[in-house]
């Protein structure tokens, strides 16, 4: 029989939460786009935790809405709980996070796929990706088509690998070791040899999930019970907020004690990844409840959140309980929680390992740099997390159909994005465990919070094509009533009249002895815009989002001057490009270690090249010198 | 492709008798011609190249010292551009005023190793003497964690790297706290955070103040003698230098310039000007001079202010004790010798500063002189053996930038922030103290969080 012969613009291979980003991104822009799976039923599966979001995570979906990603949509339309995390604390790490009915997410994710112009989606595990040598470069190839298990080509100008943990798959529950994926899918067990035979470099990492448990075997009454929050806030930009004023369902607070910790070093021989039996490398900052007993051994107890996986199902997640443990044990250690005593397990926890790459390979475009048309995103980029994975798929997706069209690529840098800070970590920084997202990553998250994201990026989603025109005026609008009200209040003179210190007063500020700017007053910490609506007479009827915008410049207006002052030296290395194809070799002094790295990474600025690790501040004045003259030889 | 013109002090600005000011770039020779007024009446720039000339430099007002100037066209110089080099002869002091002057009219400072910088971008130096320079850099800077923090010396360093350790962990503990605020709490952490701040900034002041010390040790205290006419200045003068510099005569008004002179008082380097007796005057030149004097009195370090205690306190006296009144400033009782008119109950009323008396001819109280000044620059204990301080400017402005920055964070808790507003302060403040030992920042605070604090999901 004859082998299926197709041709197509670009080709997703996997989709997950960064294929799905991907493949929609590019049929958007209009080419024409295949996304592969190895299940039609797995679209956009959640295969761990049941939520979007989270503490910076929160940031990369709101990142993801305003470039015109879709995975700020589907939570909307899916979630059954919802909370605005660090309220307490300054608005740089205010976080949503909502838990997902993962069925329905799934769902959702699907029939937009489905309703997508100029995408197809296709039942089939890629085995090959094929390349022809690229004219006038060195070693270099370009993308031209992927094959399938059963021999069929697809032509294509572009590919995005997000092949998540499915590559050369197997999941470990104590002694039991099955080769498949997550939640027993097949495994992609031929990818892998192509890439390397293109010479590219593979990591094994490793990841887990903890049990499924059956609701009605758990005692709720002896857990604390964790309420979504009264007033929902959207996630994308999109939605109108009254949509999403739904019926919340609850999770549960519960937690491991001395006894559960005893079970568990008892036990630990039986451990793959104690016993040695997992080579790759898993996340530190989200360790199986093994890790945690060992590596926190005077910790009494470790916070257990019990989450509802949907609404049809009576599948509950236990949330920070991950373990690789036999099942045997998994029922003891489990049982020892309050309100568990009498736990059944629905799916066992199991460790799960597979094959990624080293992302230096990349450039920050999520461009293979010695492949011309591939690109890749997510778990298979060596990240974790579903909020990283759309966030890298739809930069990966963007890029694929601008590379075709000729155009710009997309790079976010670290002052723009926390999808900035992510790629530029992975693509520059030495990376041996899977990368998630953290705030602590964002050097000037007082400027990449959640509530500007659609300030700092609707109109490269514009630019870009993937936001309309429409949407792209009202974040001008926005705009410009936000800088008319900053103004506005600044003039606006307060005097210490009654009624002034009346209200101040009932806010516990000191009264005024003379008269002041209204921004001096919503400066006070315990004052803000709005408190003070009533001794502002001449305040013009605001849209929420835009007096939220207008009182967090006016109250951290130090604060964000001072972080703009950092962006702005930051900035400074950044310009300074590398010119491409720098031969490294030709820089006298510079030391061993530095030059290898420097040819390994080929960063495009001075300021990437300072981020390498192994690139010491002396090597970056060698460069910087060595430039600078060259520079001046050229005039 | 155009390039700035840039100027810096050539020469180390030590005791030596020449100081030489350089100037390069495309304007070296304008901005030259603004300041240097040749002995012909003829301009620089229409000189000849490679030739030597003899005039003064002048800042628009009044002459500041006696030159020669070296001119040399590019490319024919060490940095190929056009060159001018002012040979000064008048000390530290004015060696600086010069600078200044040339930076007022045109030029900027020179970064540190421009000039060579220039030479081998201009391809002035070839590519194995570039290789070299380029060495210099790297070595510089490969050292940076052994030799130039050997400069800094190991008590130096040692206390930064200890400060900034805490620093950081004050930063890794936020962070984690941000990053799982469900294991990490930050209840009673302001608090704890101040405490910690203010500790770490007594230690930044501490090294300030060392700082100050070891300046004035390598540099000098720039100091200034006042007085009335013939009030004693001059033979004070000569009794610290030890030899007759000043014209010394009985007659008022006999110091006509102002001198500078650099006195070793036992290991104190004193850069000292005296002036002309501040007096009204109508002697036009003298006149100058008082002006000066004044002019150098705002930007002193030390003023000594020379008391006749032969004569009367007058009109001149209380002149000078207005003055006096917010400077550092030491009162010597001169010519304790003779019979006193004025006593120190007198001054007193007028100027509340340090009194001591002396007699410069006789050669006492210098003793007293001497331990004055060093309780007051040298603060704390202060030893003379190789103990190396913070003399860097850049250095010490980094501790500075650092201080500054750790007091916004103590405001910050004061002003009652969310704690996440501390941490873009203490990065300042890490980053500052990073850059005087050389270290990069990010994945130390990366690293710092993993190895201490239990993340959870």
């Amino acid at each position: 029989m004859p082998a299926i012969e197709e041709n197509y613009d670009v080709v997703v291979v996997g989709a997950g939460h960064a294929g799905c980003e991907a493949a929609l991104s590019c049929a958007r822009l209009g080419l024409e786009t295949i996304i592969f799976t190895v299940s039609v039923d797995s679209i956009a599966m959640m295969p761990c935790n049941p939520n979007i979001g989270g503490s910076s995570k929160g940031h990369l979906v709101r990142e993801i809405d305003a470039l015109g990603g879709q995975m700020g949509i589907n939570i909307d339309k899916t979630f059954i709980q919802s909370k605005m995390l660090n309220k307490s604390k300054g608005p740089a790490v205010h976080s949503l996070r909502a838990q997902a009915d993962k069925a329905n997410y799934s769902m959702e994710m699907r029939k937009t796929l489905q309703e997508t112009e100029h995408l197809t989606i296709r039942q089939a595990e890629v085995s090959e990706i094929i390349t022809v040598p690229e004219e006038g470069a060195e070693d270099g190839h370009r993308l031209v088509g992927v094959k399938t298990v059963s021999g069929a080509i697809y032509h294509c100008k572009a590919a995005v690998l997000c092949t998540g943990t499915y590559l050369r798959a197997r999941c470990l529950t104590g002694e039991m070791i099955t080769y498949t994926g997550p939640n027993g899918l097949m495994a992609a067990n031929h990818l892998t040899d192509s890439l390397i035979k293109h010479g590219i470099e593979m990591y094994r990492f490793k990841t887990g999930t903890p049990a499924r448990v059956d609701k009605r075997s758990l005692d709720f009454s002896k857990m604390q019970e964790q309420k979504g929050d009264e007033r929902v806030v959207p996630f994308s930009f999109t939605t109108d907020p009254e949509d999403v004023q739904i019926e919340q369902v609850s999770c549960w607070l519960t937690y491991t004690n001395p006894k559960t910790h005893e079970i568990i070093r008892a036990n630990l021989d039986r451990s793959p990844i104690y016993a040695g039996i997992i080579e790759g490398t898993g996340p530190r900052y989200c360790p199986s409840i093994e890790d945690k007993v060992v590596k926190f051994a005077d910790k009494e107890k470790h916070q257990i959140f019990i989450e509802p996986e949907g609404i049809h199902t009576n599948e509950m997640y236990v949330g920070g309980m991950s373990s690789s443990m036999p099942e045997d044990v998994q029922y003891e250690m489990y049982r020892t929680l309050p309100g568990m005593e009498h736990v059944k397990i629905v799916r066992n926890a199991y460790a799960i390992e597979y094959d990624c790459i080293n992302p230096n390979q990349l450039y920050a475009t999520l461009e293979f740099k010695k492949i011309r048309g591939l690109f890749s995103g997510g778990q298979f980029n060596g990240s974790s997390g579903y909020e990283e994975a759309a966030c890298q798929g739809l930069v990966a997706g963007i890029n694929a159909a601008r590379s075709i069209q000729k155009k710009e690529p997309l790079v976010l840098d670290r002052s723009e994005a926390y999808i900035g800070v992510l790629i530029d970590d992975l693509v520059t920084k030495e990376n041996h465990e899977p990368y998630r997202m953290m705030t602590s990553r964002a050097e000037y998250r007082l400027l990449l919070r959640q509530d500007n994201a659609d300030l700092r990026l609707t109109k490269k989603g514009y630019e870009i094509g993937l936001i309309s025109r429409e949407r792209y005026e009202k974040v001008c609008e926005k705009e410009r009533l936000i800088e008319q009200e900053i103004k506005r209040v600044d003039t606006v003179k307060i005097g210490a009249s009654r009624e002034v210190q009346a209200l101040l007063e009932s806010y516990g500020s000191i009264p005024l002895n003379t008269g002041t700017s209204l921004t001096e007053l919503i400066r006070r910490p315990e004052l803000d815009y709005w408190k003070l609506e009533p001794i502002d007479t001449g305040r013009p009827k605001l849209p929420y989002d835009v007096a939220e915008q207008v009182n967090i410049h006016i109250k951290y207006e130090g604060y964000i001057k001072r972080q703009k002052k950092q962006v702005e030296s930051f900035k400074k290395l950044e310009k300074k490009k590398i010119p491409e194809h720098f031969n490294y070799d030709d820089v006298p002094s510079l030391r061993l270690e530095a030059r290898q790295k420097l040819k390994t990474y080929q960063p495009v600025s001075i300021g990437q090249a300072s981020r390498i690790s192994g690139v010491s501040p002396a090597d970056i004045s060698v460069l910087l010198v060595y430039l600078e003259q060259l520079k001046y030889k050229r005039g | 492709m155009k390039t700035d013109t840039i100027a810096a002090v050539a020469t180390a600005m030590a005791g030596s008798g020449i100081g030489i000011v350089r100037i390069s770039g495309e304007e070296a020779i304008m901005v030259a011609d603004r300041v240097f007024q040749m002995k012909s009446g003829k301009k620089l720039s229409e000189m000849p190249t490679h030739t030597i000339h003899y005039g003064y430099v002048h800042d628009g007002e009044e002459v500041l010292d006696e030159v020669m100037v070296v001119l040399m066209r590019g490319p024919k110089s060490y940095t190929r551009e056009d060159t001018v080099e002012i040979d000064c002869h008048g000390g530290v002091y004015v060696v600086k005023r010069v600078l200044e002057t040339v930076l007022l009219h045109g030029a900027r400072l020179a970064e540190p190793g421009e000039f060579t910088k220039r030479a081998f971008l201009n391809g002035r130096i070839d590519l194995s003497q570039a290789e070299s320079v380029m060495d210099m850099i790297q070595a510089k800077n490969e050292f940076a964690l052994k030799s130039s923090l050997k400069q800094l010396t190991g008590f130096v360093s040692e206390t930064i790297r200890e400060i900034r350790a805490e620093v950081l962990h004050e930063i890794a503990y936020i962070e984690s706290a941000l990053d799982d605020p469900e294991h990490i709490s930050l209840e009673g952490y302001p608090s704890r955070l101040r405490a910690a701040v203010e500790e770490i900034s007594g230690r930044i002041e501490k090294l300030l103040a060392d700082s100050d010390n070891g300046r004035i040790l390598k540099e000098g205290i720039s100091t200034v003698i006042v007085g009335k006419p013939n009030a004693g200045k001059s033979s004070l003068l000569n009794t610290l230098v030890g030899e007759e510099r000043a014209i010394v005569t009985d007659i008022a008004g006999t110091t006509r310039d102002v001198l500078e002179e650099q006195i070793n008082l036992n290991g104190i380097l004193l850069n000292v000007i005296d002036t002309a007796g501040i007096r009204e005057t109508e002697d036009v030149v003298e006149k100058i001079g008082v002006q000066r004097a004044k002019e150098y009195l705002k930007d002193a370090d030390l003023v000594i202010y020379v008391v006749d205690t032969s004569t009367e306190l007058d009109e001149n006296d209380f002149q000078i004790m207005e003055l006096l009144s917010d400077r550092n400033a030491i009162i010597l009782m001169n010519k304790s010798d003779l019979e006193s008119k004025t006593d120190a109950a007198q001054i007193k009323k007028h100027l509340e500063k340090r009194i001591i008396s002396v007699s410069a001819k006789e050669r006492t109280g210098m003793d007293e002189l001497e331990a004055a000044i060093r309780e007051m620059f040298l603060h704390g204990q202060v030893s003379f053996d190789d103990e190396i301080f913070i003399t860097n400017v850049r250095h010490k402005a980094a501790l500075q930038a650092a201080l500054d920055s750790l007091r916004l964070v103590v405001q910050s808790i004061e002003d009652g922030m969310p704690e996440d507003f501390y941490s873009i302060d203490l990065m300042n403040a890490y980053e500052e103290l990073g850059s005087i030992i050389g270290e990069a920042v990010e994945d130390d605070l990366v690293n710092e969080i993993f190895s201490k604090f239990c993340m959870g999901k």
